[in-house]
C-alpha cells in the first residue's frame, strides 16, 4: 500500500468572495514509502499549499489525503496534532525557530509533549543534532547562528521525533551554495534511513541528483507533465 | 451593617459572578454550535464550531475546579460568619439561620455531581473522531447553567436573610432528637446505614448500575443523618453534640473532610455509571469499584470512632 | 495528563519572554500587597482588641442622664450585688481630661494598685507632654485647682493599643482630676461566674436602673467584630474596582503582544501542539506569574506591616489624634491567605482563558509562512 494517497484534492482560498481562487485543483498523487519526491514549480504554483495540506497544517476544501490508510483531512484537532507530532517532520523556508532559546532548547520542543525520561530525551536530541551536524552549537541561542546553521537546527528539530515523513518547503531558498550542498548530504542521510521525503522547491540544484526518485511539476495548482 | 460587607462573602460572590459570566459566554456559543453543527461538512463554519468546542471545554474545566474550591470555601466561611451571627457557635447555626441554608448546600452538591458527569461525558466525546455525544453533552450543560443561576439566586436570598440582630439556633437545638425524620430511633438509623452500605457493595460487585444508582441516592440521605445523629457523637465524645460541621474543624483533626469527602465521592462514583449509560449507551461500570472503595473508607472511619469510644469507656453513648 | 516535560517547557518559554509578563507581575503583586497589608492590619488590631476584651469582666455598667455619661454612687454597687448570680461588683473611675494646650483628650483610668501620687502614662501621652516640656511631672488643671503629679512610669509597649492615650492614677487622685466626688464611680465591673446567667443579670440591672447601660462581654466582642467587618468590607469593594481596572489594563497588554506571539504559537502548533496544549501552556505560564506575584505581595505585606509597622496605611485604621506608636502583633490566618488567593489569582486566571483560546485557535498555515 502506498504511504500517501491523495485523491481529488482541492483548496479554495476566500470562498464566496470576489477574490476567491483555487490554490490546488483536482490533485491526485500517490507516494510510496521511502520515496524521495521533488515538487517543482514557480512561486504560486501551489506546491507550498500541497505540502501544508499533507503536513496537516491546513484543511482542504474537498478531497482525501490518506496517510498510512487514514484520511487526515477530516481529523479533529487532537488527532491531527498527534499526526503532525509523530508522523511529520516539517522544515520551513524561514526555519521558524523559537528566538531567544538555544539550539538544544529548540530541538527539545516536540519532546516536551512526551513523557520520556530526561536521559531518553537527551539521547534523542543528541542523535538528531549529529544527523544535522549542529552538535557543536547546541548551547548557542539561535539568534547568533548563521543561515546554514539555523537550517540545520530546524532539520534536527524536524527529525527528533523520528517521523516517517519529512516535508521541506524551499529548504535552500535562503542558503548559499555551500550550505545548499550540505542540505543535499543530509537528504542522502534521510534516504538511507528510509524516510519518505517530499521537497517543494524551484532550486535547480535538485535536478539530476541520484537520491531523488521522482520529479512532479506543478503550475497554477495543477500537475503538469 | 450588612452581611454583604463581610470579606468572605464579597470574595465568594465575586468568584461566583465571574464563573457565571464565563458560563454565559459558553452558553451563547453552545446555541450556535448546536444549531449549525454538521460534522461531515468541510466548511469554515464547521471548523470554527469545532474550535469553539475547545473554549467551552476550557471554561468548564476551570469552572468545575473553582466550584469545588468554592464549596469548601463556603463551608469554611460559614464558620467564620458564626462570629457575627448572634447565637451561632459554628456553621450549623449559620446554615440553619433560614430555610434556604440546607437547600443551598444540597443544590451545590448536586451541581458538583452534575459537573463531574459532564466532564466524564466530555472525555468520552473527545475520544471519538465524530463527537458522538455533542448535542446531549450540551443539553446537559444548559441544565447545569440553569442550575448555577438558580444557585446564585438562592445564595443571595440566603445571605440577605441571615439575621444579624436576632439570635439563631445553634446545633443543639437544630439537631435535637426526637426531631429525627420519620421518627426513627438511633438504632434503626444505624441498622439502615449498614444495610444499605452492604447492599451497595454487593450491587457494585454485581455491576447492577441502576440499583446501585438508587441505593446510592438513598444512602446520601441515610448517611447524612447517620453521621450527624450517631457517628458524630462518638467523634465529639458527647451525647448531645449533633453537628455535621464541627468535625471539619481543627479540633477534630479535620476528619470531617475525610468522612464527607469519601462519602460524596463514593456516591458520585456510584450514580455516574447509570447516568452515563443512559446518555451514551456505553457501559462505564468500572467506576463502581471506586464507589465501593470510598464507601468502605467512610464506614471504616465511622465505625472506628464508635469502637474506640467503647474500648475507652466500656459504654455506648 | 500533562507531563513534567511539558510544564518545564512552558516555564522555559515563560522565562524567555519574561519582559512581556513583567508588567502584569508587578502590578498584580502591588495589588496583592495593598490588599494583604490592609487585611493584616485589620486582623491584628481585631485580635488585640478581642484579647483585651476577654480579660474584662462579664458586664460593664455605665449610667446616663439626658443621654450623656453620668456617675454612679455606692447605692448602685449595693443593689447590683444583691442580684442572684452576681459574685462581685467593682467600682471603677474612668474618664477623659482635656489637655488644653495640645487640644488633646487624655483617658484617665483609676488603678487601685497605685499609690496616691503615682502616675503611669501611655506612650502617646508621654510624647504629648514632652512637647510642652512636661518631662518629670505634669500639671492637671481642674475647675478647683492644679494638681501636680510626678511621671513615674511609661506603660509597656505591648499594651499600646489601649494605653496609648491613657493616664493611670490612684482612684482618688483620678476623681480629683476628673472633678468627681469621693464616693462616685464612672463604671461598674460586674462579675457573673455562670455564663448562662449573664443575659438575665444585665436585664435585671436595667430594670433596677432604667437609665443605665449594661454591656456584656459578648456584646463588646460582637461590636468589635462588626466594626472590623465593616471596615474590611469597604476595602474589599474598593479592591474589586481596582481589580477590574487592572484587568482592563491586562487585556490591553495582552493584545499588544498578540502579533509576535501568534507566530510562536503557530510554530508550536506545527510541531504537534494541539489547541488544548496551547491553552494549557498559557495557563501554566499565567499560573506561575500570578502565584509568584501573590507570594511576593503577601511576603512584602508581612514585612511592611509586622516589621515596619505599616507607615501611612495604619492611619486609616487608628483614628486617634495622638501619635501612634503601635506595633502590630503578627497574626497570620490560613483562611485569610486563602481568601486573598481566591480574590486575586482566580479572577486573574479567569481573564486569561479567552485570550489564550483566541491565540490557540488562530490559523497556523498562514503564520508559519511569513
Amino acid at each position: 500500500m502506498s504511504k500517501i494517497v491523495i485523491t481529488n484534492l482541492n483548496k479554495l482560498y476566500n470562498p464566496n468572495k470576489p477574490n476567491a481562487f483555487y490554490a490546488l485543483k483536482n490533485i491526485n498523487l500517490s507516494i510510496e514509502e521511502a520515496e524521495v519526491v521533488i515538487l517543482k514549480g514557480v512561486s504560486g504554483s501551489g506546491k507550498s499549499t500541497l505540502l501544508s495540506l499533507i503536513g496537516g497544517l491546513a484543511k482542504p476544501s474537498s478531497g482525501e489525503i490518506l496517510v498510512n490508510g487514514q484520511n487526515i483531512a477530516k481529523l479533529p484537532d487532537i488527532m491531527s496534532s498527534g499526526y503532525r507530532h509523530k508522523e511529520i517532520g516539517f522544515i520551513f523556508q524561514s526555519f521558524n525557530l523559537l528566538e531567544g532559546l538555544s539550539v538544544y532548547q529548540n530541538i527539545l520542543a516536540p519532546l516536551s509533549l512526551t513523557s520520556l525520561s530526561k536521559e531518553a530525551i537527551n539521547e534523542k536530541v543528541s542523535r538528531a543534532m549529529s544527523l544535522a551536524n549542529i552538535e557543536h552549537k547546541q548551547h548557542q541561542t539561535v539568534g547568533s547562528l548563521s543561515g546554514g546553521e539555523r537550517q540545520r537546527c530546524a532539520i534536527a528539530r524536524a527529525v527528533v521525533m523520528e517521523p516517517e515523513i519529512i516535508l521541506a518547503d524551499e529548504p535552500t531558498a535562503n542558503l548559499d551554495k555551500e550550505n545548499s550542498l550540505m542540505f543535499i548530504d543530509i537528504l542522502k542521510k534521510f534516504k538511507a534511513l528510509h524516510k519518505t521525503v517530499i521537497i517543494a522547491t524551484h532550486d535547480t540544484l535538485f535536478d539530476d541528483q541520484n537520491c531523488i526518485d521522482r520529479y512532479v511539476h506543478m503550475r497554477d495548482g495543477e500537475f503538469v507533465e | 451593617m450588612s452581611i454583604f460587607l463581610s470579606n468572605e462573602i464579597i470574595v465568594f460572590l465575586l468568584i461566583e459572578l465571574i464563573l457565571i459570566v464565563l458560563m454565559a459566554i459558553s452558553q451563547v456559543n453552545i446555541v450556535t454550535i448546536v444549531r449549525y453543527w454538521d460534522f461531515n461538512a468541510t466548511t469554515p463554519l464547521q471548523y470554527a464550531l469545532e474550535k469553539k468546542n475547545y473554549l467551552i471545554n476550557t471554561i468548564l474545566y476551570f469552572t468545575v475546579s473553582c466550584k469545588v474550591i468554592l464549596f469548601l470555601f463556603f463551608i469554611q466561611s460559614l464558620n467564620a460568619l458564626s462570629g457575627i451571627v448572634p447565637g451561632a457557635m459554628c456553621s450549623a447555626g449559620v446554615v440553619g439561620a433560614n430555610h434556604y441554608g440546607n437547600a443551598l448546600l444540597l443544590l451545590k452538591l448536586l451541581l458538583i455531581f452534575g459537573f463531574g458527569l459532564w466532564l466524564i461525558i466530555n472525555k468520552l466525546d473527545l475520544g471519538f473522531i465524530t463527537f458522538p455525544y455533542l448535542k446531549r453533552k450540551y443539553l446537559l450543560f444548559t441544565l447545569l447553567f440553569a442550575g448555577v443561576l438558580g444557585e446564585f439566586v438562592l445564595e443571595i436570598l440566603y445571605f440577605s436573610n441571615i439575621p444579624l440582630t436576632v439570635p439563631v439556633f445553634c446545633c443543639s437545638v437544630v439537631f435535637q432528637a426526637p426531631k429525627l425524620p420519620f421518627g426513627y430511633t438511633q438504632t434503626l438509623l444505624v441498622l439502615f446505614f449498614y444495610t444499605i452500605f452492604g447492599a451497595i457493595l454487593v450491587l457494585n460487585h454485581m455491576k447492577q448500575t441502576m440499583a446501585s444508582f438508587t441505593c446510592n441516592l438513598l444512602f446520601l440521605f441515610i448517611a447524612y443523618y447517620a453521621v450527624t445523629y450517631f457517628f458524630g457523637l462518638y467523634i465529639y465524645e458527647m451525647p448531645n453534640h449533633k453537628c455535621p460541621y464541627c468535625m471539619l474543624q481543627k479540633e477534630y483533626y479535620y476528619i470531617g473532610y475525610l468522612i464527607w469527602g469519601s462519602l460524596f465521592l463514593g456516591i458520585f462514583f456510584g450514580i455516574m455509571p447509570f447516568l452515563i449509560e443512559r446518555i451514551t449507551q456505553k457501559s462505564y461500570d468500572y467506576l463502581l469499584r471506586y464507589s465501593s472503595v470510598c464507601h468502605i473508607i467512610t464506614a471504616l472511619i465511622c465505625s472506628f470512632y464508635v469502637v474506640r469510644y467503647y474500648l475507652m469507656t466500656g459504654v455506648f453513648l | 495528563m500533562r507531563s513534567k516535560n511539558f510544564v518545564e517547557y512552558a516555564i522555559l518559554l515563560l522565562f524567555k519572554d519574561k519582559n512581556d509578563h513583567l508588567f502584569s507581575f508587578l502590578i498584580f503583586s502591588f495589588i496583592v500587597f495593598i490588599l494583604s497589608s490592609t487585611l493584616f492590619i485589620s486582623d491584628s488590631l481585631q485580635e488585640d482588641l478581642l484579647n483585651s476584651i476577654k480579660s474584662q469582666p462579664e458586664i460593664v455598667v455605665e449610667n446616663t442622664r439626658a443621654g450623656r455619661a453620668y456617675a454612679m454612687h455606692d447605692g448602685f454597687i449595693y443593689d447590683i450585688s444583691k442580684i442572684t448570680g452576681v459574685s462581685n461588683v467593682e467600682g471603677i473611675v474612668d474618664g477623659y481630661h482635656y489637655f488644653a494646650q495640645k487640644r488633646l483628650w487624655f483617658h484617665i483610668i483609676g488603678d487601685a494598685t497605685l499609690a496616691k501620687d503615682e502616675m503611669i502614662i501611655g506612650q502617646g501621652v508621654k510624647n504629648a507632654m514632652a512637647e510642652l516640656y512636661y518631662n518629670e511631672e505634669f500639671h492637671f488643671f481642674t475647675e478647683e485647682r492644679m494638681i501636680r503629679l510626678k511621671i513615674n512610669k511609661i506603660a509597656p509597649k505591648s499594651t499600646t493599643i489601649i494605653s496609648n492615650d491613657a493616664v493611670y492614677l490612684h482612684p482618688n487622685t483620678a476623681r480629683a482630676v476628673l472633678g468627681m466626688e469621693m464616693d462616685e464611680y464612672s463604671k461598674l465591673y460586674v462579675s457573673v461566674p455562670n455564663p448562662n446567667e449573664v443575659g438575665n443579670v444585665s436585664l435585671k440591672i436595667v430594670e433596677i436602673y432604667p437609665s443605665a447601660k449594661a454591656t456584656t462581654k459578648e456584646d463588646a466582642i460582637s461590636a468589635v467584630r462588626h466594626l472590623y467587618y465593616y471596615k474590611g468590607g469597604i476595602f474589599m469593594i474598593l479592591y474589586v474596582i481596582a481589580l477590574v481596572s487592572f484587568f482592563i489594563l491586562l487585556k490591553n497588554q495582552i493584545s499588544l503582544v498578540y502579533g509576535e506571539k501568534k507566530k510562536e504559537i503557530a510554530i508550536l502548533r506545527s510541531l504537534g501542539f494541539c489547541i488544548k496544549d496551547i491553552i494549557a501552556l498559557k495557563f501554566i505560564q499565567n499560573t506561575v506569574v500570578s502565584v509568584s506575584a501573590y507570594l511576593l505581595g503577601v511576603a512584602m505585606a508581612y514585612i511592611y506591616v509586622f516589621m515596619f509597622n505599616a507607615p501611612y496605611l495604619r492611619n486609616i485604621f487608628l483614628g486617634s489624634e495622638l501619635e501612634n506608636s503601635i506595633s502590630f502583633t503578627p497574626v497570620i490566618d490560613i483562611n485569610l491567605l486563602f481568601l486573598i488567593f481566591l480574590f486575586g489569582v482566580v479572577p486573574f486566571l479567569a481573564f486569561v482563558i479567552l485570550p489564550a483560546w483566541k491565540i490557540a485557535i488562530s490559523d497556523m498555515s498562514e503564520a508559519v509562512k511569513s
